[in-house]
């Protein structure tokens, strides 16, 4: 699973330990405070616009009282092999060869909504107004995330601008990045440590090493040929009885 | 001409220090440019200076950093140092930033004329703290203090010794945080400290209650609960939670146990009965339960809990053969009528186990926990107000208006208070009957520290700092007083109070104390030092040892009866278990955009109240989601929208507690139904603590329906995912 | 045609060109760039040139930061308080210190909001602040040596070894 690669490309990837998540959404605010993502009203949730880069997916499986519940953190999976990316007509959305991330570059975008209505994950989604942070509100904002205007596209960027921070940190301090010097902000802020985050193409970062001969590791609808950067690792089991 | 959001951001990122004017050019070409006029010390423009200082969302006491850009705080993450959290944090504490920010945040002191009108009239600062003063010293022994559990400690130290100088009643440490998670019981029960348990090598934890999104240490919780599942291949951790209503920690737990509600405790008791008989774990463990299992009947337990006897077996043969079993009591059942005895009976199995809650750690002298009042004693102070004994009521940290139920009579009481001054930042429910509002700072822009409620077998002392300046410091009103030094300043005029509170502003007093505090994980020779690294770290603890110590809990046997109902079972039908959602807490998260648009990780339900119902009798009853649905208990009765929850008992409808604000900000107001109006003031046997879980409802259709905001698509829910 | 008709059409001929090419007009002359600054005094070539103060000491961030700053009132000061405290740009400079204002500068290199360039990177790359910033030190009122626009960018990465890795979308657009 985890191949070298020489040409200093890194693959950003994901674990999120299906056995550890709690369902908790500390990632969904953390990622709402970090990415300037706008809260939508109560009649726009209705309306079925709601955006939340990053979201706990709740499955029940059986019926009372042998009832379960299943969370699935779902994020933008950066697929290596989008099916966003060849729809765009303007190249707003592409991949980027250089750390695996399927890119949205906003000020490309015009909105034709393709990407979203050919994304699997249904983890993209689309301005339909400019958001609203009342005063003094917008004091929140990251200075580091642009914030989206109406008619624009937008999904989860692996924190990219975590990721240009700690790369143009190392350059200046003349260094290659350490793993896990780079951390999404769901991923820092997961209290029971179900999301990691790493380069899979080091191999001896804790990403390609957990990835290993693991059983556990599955895809999402990785039988659509998508590729996605992110592995899910199957809850566990022990029994008593 | 309005600044648009991104013309805000590029510019500071340039590192402009305050306002940012753009130019009325039509492609708004021209940005001014205004450098700080005394920059922080630190401050490098374009980079983040990290702030360590305390949650102040929930009582847990959460070690939290925050990232400050060119003199705002944009980013709050959990501190990694802090050995509670270890660098994690919950939905709740990332979203404190909003309160900072809050639109509807007070700038200065108000006053009004009739409590209750909203008809708020800005006063100076200096005026509202003369006013304050002259009201607190007329009224003498007639003060009265209210303060919810997030107070900081030197609040409550500096609290206790102002009434104790003025020979006033002890203050109240109250809210529905300490209320929804049984504080006053769970303590009583465990010797007066807050049970809290290690989980991360345990191979077994049995659940009385949500701990993970609930509860007074859900981050705590958490990292232990990542441990405890993470740990060697074969050796995972099972988790049976037993609860009526499926709660996140349900959700997750390998086995939820649908326990019939006031049961719980019961079926604990019938578990240590098993053990006790069938001899399971060995010689020792059989033994102990033996002297501390009640004599109970288990098939008769078991058919009132509504399980079969075989499944109650299998599990107490599970936890006695565990390596590492551990029981964690809470949630409903300490909050019924036998919530003491409900919690004891689940402790017996620890003991049977051989373990005990984390030790409270020792309490440095000087340092002063936020140690929460039972619930009669909250009602001995409602009472000393309706009887006129209170003159100056003033209410911190807390909204008892809305916190409490009808019956409680505290809102009644208040128009016997001549008067009532409240500290909220924000216009509550509570400072909406206030004759004067003094607005606190935000815990971003405030002093003071919090001892950790949990008992991790070490005392944590967690600091609390401003990241940034206060941020509403207008010139109408003067320069902005801290409640600390608002107290300070009023002990000056008052004969009583000047000895007992002597320093000159609340900062003086916590250098003080740090400085007087021994050497903690990092030390400090002299108390300067001692204070920089106090701030620097996030506060003082001694170095971690490597096992936490235990604490012994002495044990007699307790034989349980369910809970008694209030309201009776053929009027009102339906059990009514009441939960403290993810996102909204108790009520406080309300306020925040954040807490109210992020959807509820089981229901993905945003921006509402709402009513869960068993699939079964929803269909007997007709109900479809989003149906509203009038709930009615012998109390009171609120009006929600029914959602349809597989994984609920068919007796049992469950309510979120948070909404139904009258006050408290735009996001809040008039949002939802306040769960808290179905519950009576009744006290458990005890007599000392609220019972609020064992209320019956019925439940009406109203014949309206609404369409729900849910994130999820109910229409795909037959599609599974299978892993 | 009769003459006042004539007349009639002109003027609203007149009116119409006035309503709706005027804002054009307007616009072309509001956006012609004018970089005055508050303290129109204020040289970068006599700070540089007569001082020989480096542009660091005042930009300090452009070393470890991606924003290279504009000092503050105080650092200012820091000399002011006794280097020609009694001229008159000078006196300004102390009644903003005075009065804790801060000073609006005029920005003179504004670049599109979805756009992050780090400074610290530039530098630390080997590149000189003149590069980009022209010869400061000879402007007394600083006017853009270039329009950082992304082709301007774009001819100085593409000529680079990993140029293809430089000129990706997502390293400065996000």
């Amino acid at each position: 699973m985890s191949e070298q690669d020489a040409s200093g490309k890194r693959r950003w990837t994901m674990i999120v330990d299906l056995d550890k998540c709690s369902g908790c959404g500390a990632c969904v605010v953390a990622c709402h405070a970090e990415n300037n993502v706008p809260i939508a009203a109560e009649d726009q949730v209705v309306a079925d616009r709601s955006q939340h880069w990053m979201r706990i997916e709740r499955y029940w499986e059986g019926e009372y009282p042998d009832v379960k519940a299943r969370f699935v953190p779902v994020l933008c999976q950066h697929c290596g092999e989008a099916p966003c990316e060849p729809v765009c007509p303007v190249y707003a959305t592409y991949h980027d060869e250089r750390g695996g991330l399927n890119a949205m570059i906003y000020a490309r975008c015009v909105g034709t909504r393709y990407c979203a209505n050919n994304c699997p994950y249904r983890v993209r989604f689309f301005n339909y107004f400019d958001p609203v942070f009342a005063e003094p509100l917008n004091n929140q904002l990251n200075p580091d995330v642009t914030v989206r205007s109406a008619g624009v596209m937008e999904k989860c960027t692996f924190c990219v601008q975590r990721i240009r921070r700690a790369e143009h940190t190392a350059k200046v301090e003349g260094r290659t990045l350490a793993d896990g010097e780079v951390l999404p902000a769901c991923v820092q802020a997961c209290p029971t440590g179900a999301l990691m985050f790493g380069d899979r193409y080091d191999a001896a970062s804790a990403v390609a090493k957990l990835l290993e001969h693991n059983g556990r590791a599955v895809r999402l609808l990785e039988t659509l040929g998508t590729d996605p950067s992110i592995y899910y690792l199957k809850g566990g089991t022990s029994h008593v009885d | 001409m309005k600044i648009s959001r991104r013309d805000f951001i590029k510019v500071s990122i340039a590192g402009a220090a305050s306002t940012v004017l753009v130019g009325c050019q039509p492609n708004q070409r021209y940005v001014e440019l205004e450098p700080y006029v005394v920059p922080p010390e630190e401050a490098v423009a374009g980079q983040a200076t990290w702030y360590a200082t305390t949650c102040g969302m929930t009582p847990a006491g959460n070690g939290i950093i925050v990232r400050v850009m060119n003199g705002r705080a944009v980013k709050i993450e959990g501190n990694p140092e802090h050995p509670l959290n270890r660098g994690k944090l919950d939905a709740l504490g990332q979203a404190g930033l909003q309160l900072l920010y809050h639109p509807d945040r007070l700038h200065g002191p108000v006053v009004q004329e009739t409590p209750g009108r909203r008809e708020f009239k800005p006063l100076h600062w200096n005026e509202a703290v003369n006013i304050l003063a002259e009201n607190v010293k007329r009224a003498g022994a007639g003060l009265a203090i209210w303060a919810g559990l997030t107070t900081s400690g030197h609040l409550v130290d500096l609290f206790k010794r102002f009434a104790k100088a003025t020979d006033a009643p002890a203050p109240v440490f109250y809210d529905l945080y300490a209320a929804l998670h049984s504080y006053d019981a769970l303590a009583s029960a465990c010797g007066g400290a807050l049970p809290t348990y290690d989980i991360r090598r345990a191979d077994l934890v049995f659940a009385f209650g949500d701990f993970l999104g609930s509860g007074p240490n859900p981050v705590y919780y958490g990292v232990q609960f990542g441990a405890f599942r993470g740990q060697a291949l074969g050796k995972r951790g099972y988790l049976a939670q037993f609860e009526p209503r499926m709660s996140i920690t349900g959700a997750v737990a390998d086995r939820w146990v649908p326990v019939k509600p006031g049961h719980e405790a019961l079926a604990a008791g019938a578990m240590a009965r098993i053990i006790a008989e069938e001899g399971f774990g060995g010689a020792e463990r059989a033994a102990r339960a033996g002297e501390l299992a009640p004599e109970v009947d288990v098939a008769a337990v078991a058919e009132a809990c509504d399980l079969e006897a075989e499944a109650l077996v299998k599990l107490a043969r599970a936890f006695a053969e565990a390596a590492n079993p551990v029981a964690i009591p809470g949630g409903a059942p300490a909050g019924a009528d036998n919530g003491v005895e409900a919690t004891k009976a689940v402790q017996i199995l620890n003991a049977i186990a051989g373990v005990g809650p984390l030790a409270p750690g020792v309490i440095p002298p000087g340092i002063t926990p936020t140690t929460p009042s039972t619930f009669a004693e909250a009602q001995a102070l409602i009472e000393k107000m309706q009887n006129g004994e209170v003159q100056t009521l003033l209410v911190y940290g807390a909204n008892p208006v809305y916190e409490l139920p009808e019956a409680a009579g505290f809102r009644q009481a208040l128009n016997k208070v001549e008067t009532v001054v409240s500290f909220s930042p924000i216009i509550d429910e509570t400072a909406a009957w206030a004759h004067m509002v003094l607005p606190e700072r935000t815990y971003l822009e405030g002093w003071g520290y919090r001892v950790v409620t949990a008992n991790t077998g070490r005392t944590i002392i967690s600091s609390r700092q401003p990241v940034v300046v206060p941020f509403y410091q207008d010139e109408a009103t003067g320069p902005a007083y801290s409640t600390g030094d608002v107290l300070l300043t009023i002990a000056r005029g008052i004969p009583d109070a000047i000895a007992a509170l002597p320093w000159t502003d609340e900062v003086a007093y916590l250098k003080q104390m740090v400085g007087a505090l021994p050497a903690g994980a990092y030390g400090g020779s002299d108390p300067d030092t001692r204070w920089a690294r106090y701030l620097q770290h996030g506060g003082w603890w001694p170095a971690e040892d490597a096992e936490p110590a235990a604490s012994i809990m002495e044990l007699a046997p307790v034989k349980v009866k369910a809970a008694a109902s209030q309201g009776e079972a053929n009027e009102y039908p339906l059990y009514l278990h009441v939960y403290t959602p993810v996102m909204l807490g108790d009520g406080r998260g309300a306020s925040l955009p954040w807490l109210q648009g992020s959807p509820d990780p089981m229901t993905t339900m945003t921006w509402r109240s709402w009513v869960e119902i068993n699939p079964q009798t929803a269909h007997n009853m007709g109900i479809k989601d989003g149906d509203i649905l009038k709930v009615t208990s012998p109390y009171g009765s609120i009006e929600a929208p029914a959602y349809v929850y597989p994984a609920i008992r068919p007796d049992t409808v469950a309510i979120p507690a948070g909404q139904g604000h009258l006050d408290s900000g735009r996001y809040a107001k008039n949002r939802g139904a306040n769960v808290i109006d179905l519950l009576g003031a009744t006290t458990d046997a005890t007599g000392e603590n609220l019972a609020w879980s064992n209320v019956r409802v019925k439940v009406e259709r109203t014949g309206e329906t609404i369409n729900l905001p849910i994130f999820e698509d109910k229409k795909g829910a037959q599609e599974h995912l299978h892993f | 045609m009769s003459r006042p008709t004539r007349v009639w059409i002109t003027v609203i001929g007149l009116v119409v060109l006035l309503v709706f090419i005027g804002p054009f007009i307007f616009g072309v002359l509001a956006s012609v760039p004018n970089y005055e600054q508050p303290i129109v005094e204020f040289s970068h070539k006599r700070h540089v040139q007569n001082a020989g103060i480096d542009c660091l000491y005042c930009h300090s961030g452009a070393t470890r930061s991606p924003v290279s700053g504009i000092p503050s009132v105080e650092k200012c000061m820091g000399c002011h308080e006794h280097v020609l405290s009694g001229e008159a740009p000078i006196v300004k400079l102390q009644e903003y210190w005075e009065n804790g204002e801060p000073i609006s500068w005029t920005r003179v290199y504004q670049l599109p909001r979805y756009v992050h360039y780090p400074h610290h990177v530039h530098v630390s790359a080997g590149l000189n602040c003149e590069t980009c910033h022209g010869n400061v030190g000879e402007m007394d009122i600083v006017t853009p040596a270039q329009i950082p626009n992304m082709g301007w960018c774009i001819r100085c990465h593409q000529g680079e070894e990993n140029a293809v890795e430089l000129m990706d979308c997502l390293n400065c657009h996000y």
